[in-house]
């Protein structure tokens, strides 16, 4: 019996195709400056992901980080969120990311 | 950089043509070249002021910059308002200048402008001949940015504009050119004897 149960299960793996899922978890669906969604990456970059993250400020404003880092470059932004115009300053603990 | 300007525009476009203003035809845009970067807006006089009834053209240039830096505004249809020179169209408004921020969109400038024509800054002109009359003579600004709303944009009559529009024959007839008579009316208060000397003198 245990080895006709086993010859039941010969199974060989022949491809195997993972299929995970990811968000970036945020108030928001899409960057306020470049209007992409946070899951795509920012019209700079190719791929999505840790290359290209999302930064959270203190006023809990969501943006691509290579994004909001072109925006306080910028004289014109005067280092204010672009959205609530308070001074811009990153969530401490996405500041890992922000590395 | 540039990318990122064309891209967000087109983005742009679709909110403005969904949105609930273009369908109530308050705000309207429009390509004017293919790349996306000259566009042409449109708003509606806002009720209960001078410009009701009219329609006003904005012509507006997309910087490579965009949306780092605002996109260049002007009113292509002529206009008499303080904050908005008569000569050229160029508006004086804080978010086209140091107050843009980068999550503004072209809705969003259309919008603050139409807002602009329903409550001006005569303290912060673009337009001092016209901000002086606004805190001067209130009435006389009033006639005369209906009549200009009427005249150049298709805004509706009003009781008065049979006689200023005499008044711009006048000078017609004298040999001046439409635009230059109105102007010259409404900078002296439509007394025609002044306008008249203004323009020969």
């Amino acid at each position: 019996m245990a080895n006709n149960d086993a010859a039941d299960f010969d199974v060989k793996i022949i491809k195997w195709n993972v299929v995970a899922f990811w968000k970036w978890i945020a108030s928001e669906e899409e960057c306020g400056i470049c209007r992409f969604e946070f899951e795509a990456c920012c019209p700079d970059c190719r791929l999505p992901g840790e290359s290209c993250p999302m930064a959270e400020g203190k006023c809990h404003h969501y943006f691509h980080l290579h994004c909001i880092q072109k925006w306080i470059k910028n004289v014109q932004s005067k280092r204010k969120c672009p959205l609530c115009r308070q001074d811009w300053s990153y969530v401490e603990d996405s500041s890992e990311i922000v590395l | 950089m540039a990318s990122l300007a064309i891209q967000r525009v087109k983005r742009e476009f679709k909110e403005v043509v969904t949105s609930s203003e273009a369908e109530n035809s308050q705000i309207k845009l429009e390509m004017v070249a293919e790349n996306l970067k000259h566009l042409q807006g449109e708003i509606k006089g806002p009720p209960d002021t001078p410009f009701e009834g009219a329609t006003f053209i904005l012509d507006i240039l997309i910087p490579d910059s965009y949306p780092f830096n605002p996109p260049k505004v002007k009113f292509a249809t002529k206009i008499w308002h303080p904050n908005i020179s008569s000569a050229t169209g160029a508006i004086c408004l804080d978010i086209l200048k140091d107050q843009w921020a980068a999550a503004m969109t072209l809705r969003t400038v259309l919008l603050s402008i139409q807002a602009l024509l329903a409550s001006a800054e005569p303290d912060d002109p673009q337009d001092a001949v016209v901000a002086k009359q606004y805190k001067e003579t209130p009435e006389i600004y009033h006639m005369t940015a209906k009549f200009w709303a009427e005249f150049f944009a298709g805004g509706n009559p009003s009781s008065y504009s049979a006689d200023l529009r005499q008044k711009v024959k006048s000078l017609c007839d004298m040999g001046i050119q439409s635009l230059d008579a109105v102007r010259a009316l409404s900078h002296y208060n439509w007394d025609a004897t002044t306008a008249v000397e203004s323009i020969f003198s």
